[in-house]
């Protein structure tokens, strides 16, 4: 029966129908075939994954991002970083990551940063290509490091702390960041000298460091609220969100003055719609999680897949295998909804550590955002050049093996994860 | 009809947003009372659970209609254009028939809903359910104007959907 409905799942996405629709579909298989329980447990579900505090963490960050970007952070991010020496690949990373820490959101940070930086690298003589796949990859490292809407959504499905997750990403998406930053150091420096002896090196940009830091000094300080709360243990997830909302009001409001009372509406609808395409496949995940437990997949699959695997590390393996070919073909929040449910209780069985675990998923889809053919960063990112994604699968190949080379090392050691949670008393 | 339609996609959207305003009032509220005062009420999080089961239900229509929901865009763009508009019709009517189900069944929850109470607010659970019959409606409603605007564009009119 199980297997019926995997396929039959698996047959919806495939023709395209939403996951969610998807997911809900064959949960009436499932009623149907088992004979018993009433069709309203799935309305039922569906109203009680959005009746959840854990959750409104989503809308609120995206809120927050959006609020954020109307007042010109980005810009004034940029303005910042930009003065730094030490060519634009580095601009590049360390300004998504700062976009990163207030956004939540990867292809929200791609955009933002992209525009500015896929031009400026392009106008300096870097190749399209090199600047484009570099920051479809700066770009998924958002939401490794925290706050993220993909860590919210996972300890949501896998019932793990929020707060943990967004703690352990902090090492892995620094690591990622620096071995970004590493491989590109020659290359970049080479470029650089190219361009300079060409003998057309722009004007340095006018007006000052230190005044262009202080404009950017209200858009700093809200990673420094936000993740500052959750790090001492003074906010959950969704407080520190509904923070971060407060924050940028005020930002928005009164230090910047660039919103009117009459750019929230837009603001709030944006918000609303882009919460509502998480969220709403977000339901499903108790009714999948349901028929999984329904049809007993742990339980049957367990014993197999301890013979099978045998001990933790190539279990990750496994899993690290499975996850890349998923994230490759399928967004990163439908990937969670329907993977994790299976693969997370064979995890604890195993004994592997919950964090470690629902963090490695998370770097594992994110680099699924940079590989080609439905890569979400990549495809902003192409976007934002003008190029198609097949012109720069090839650049891909240098920025995705160095994530997965700390992928490796995650795999490896999970003290890269947990050291930080366990060192905070989190775990 | 398309008049009305866009204005209820428009008051869908500004249903949307004011719950996800008074969302954010709500938990800003209850962080400043619990840090401010000591004291959170118990009401704040109960109420903006709800108003967020709101924000979502009221939200999908909209993107149903846009065609925001996420899904696995793989087969459909591979196909050549009869066989894609066939599919895109289908995967429409196979969503709007789940969004039917959802809307019969979450009614014929109410009934159930109709003899609890919230914990906090003291009101019936009928109001936050109402939310789940409600957006299937509109969402199968939503389909059906996609079904009818691929239809149009089948028959080689121009398409005058947004």
């Amino acid at each position: 029966m199980i297997a019926a409905l995997l396929i039959t799942l698996a047959l919806l996405l495939l023709l395209g129908v939403p996951v969610a629709f998807a997911i809900g579909l064959s949960g009436v298989a499932a009623l149907v075939a088992d004979g018993q329980i009433p069709f309203e447990i799935i309305p039922q579900r569906a109203f009680a994954a959005l009746n959840s505090w854990a959750l409104m963490a989503v809308p609120l960050f995206i809120f927050a991002g959006e609020l954020m970007n109307a007042c010109g952070i980005s810009r004034r991010m940029v303005e910042v970083v930009g003065r730094l020496r030490g060519g634009l690949p580095i601009v590049s990373v360390v300004s998504s990551m700062f976009f990163a820490s207030i956004s939540g959101s990867s292809s929200a940070s791609t955009a933002a940063v992209g525009s500015m930086m896929i031009p400026a690298m392009k106008e300096r003589g870097y190749p399209i290509g090199f600047a484009t796949a570099l920051q479809a990859a700066g770009g998924a490292i958002g939401p490794i490091i925290p706050p993220s809407i993909i860590m919210i959504v996972m300890g949501y499905v896998t019932e793990t702390s929020i707060a943990a997750l967004f703690v352990g990403g902090i090492v892995p998406g620094f690591l990622m960041a620096a071995a970004l930053i590493g491989i590109n150091l020659r290359r970049s420096r080479r470029y650089e000298a190219a361009f300079a002896a060409s003998g057309n090196a722009p004007p340095p940009p006018a007006g000052s460091l230190g005044r262009a830091v202080v404009g950017a000094l209200p858009a700093l300080g809200m990673p420094v609220v936000v993740l500052g709360g959750i790090l001492a243990g003074i906010f959950t997830a969704t407080e520190a969100a509904g923070v971060a909302v407060a924050y940028g009001l005020a930002v928005g409001f009164f230090v910047y003055r660039e919103l009117r009372f009459r750019d929230l509406r837009p603001l709030l609808v944006s918000a609303a719609l882009r919460s509502c395409v998480v969220l709403f496949v977000a339901t499903s995940a108790f009714l999948l999680a349901w028929i999984i437990a329904v049809g007993r997949v742990p339980d049957q699959v367990g014993g197999q897949v301890e013979a099978l695997a045998g001990s933790q590390l190539s279990f990750l393996i496994a899993c690290n295998v499975i996850l890349i070919v998923v994230g490759m073909f399928m967004e990163s929040i439908s990937a969670i909804i329907v993977i994790m449910p299976i693969l997370f209780p064979l995890a604890l069985q195993l004994g592997i550590d919950p964090i470690h675990f629902g963090v490695l998923a998370s770097v594992n889809l994110c680099i699924g955002m940079v590989t080609p053919p439905y890569g979400a960063t990549l495809f902003v990112a192409c976007t934002i050049a003008k190029r198609s994604i097949s012109d720069i699968a090839g650049w891909t190949v240098r920025p995705v093996l160095a994530m997965v080379a700390v992928l490796v090392l995650m795999t490896v050691f999970p003290d890269a994860v947990t050291i930080l949670p366990r060192w905070l008393g989190m775990l | 009809m398309n008049g009305f339609t866009d204005r209820l996609w428009r008051t869908l959207e500004t249903g949307a947003a004011i719950a996800l305003g008074l969302m954010a009032a709500l938990v800003i509220y209850q962080v400043g009372a619990r840090y401010l005062f000591g004291s959170p009420p118990s009401w704040t999080e109960e109420l903006a659970r709800f108003l967020q089961v709101w924000l979502v239900l009221l939200a999908s229509p909209v993107c149903v209609r846009r065609g925001m929901h996420l899904a696995v865009d793989y087969v459909t763009p591979r196909l050549p254009p009869g066989a894609a508009l066939a599919l895109r019709t289908g995967v429409l009517l196979i969503s709007a028939f789940f969004c039917l189900g959802l809307a019969f069944y979450g009614a014929r929850l109410l009934a159930v809903a109709g003899l609890q109470t919230s914990p906090a607010l003291g009101i019936s659970m009928v109001w936050p359910y109402l939310a789940v019959p409600v957006s299937g409606l509109l969402m199968a409603a939503a389909a059906a104007v996609l079904i009818v605007s691929e239809m149009r564009r089948g028959a080689g009119r121009k398409d005058d959907g947004p």
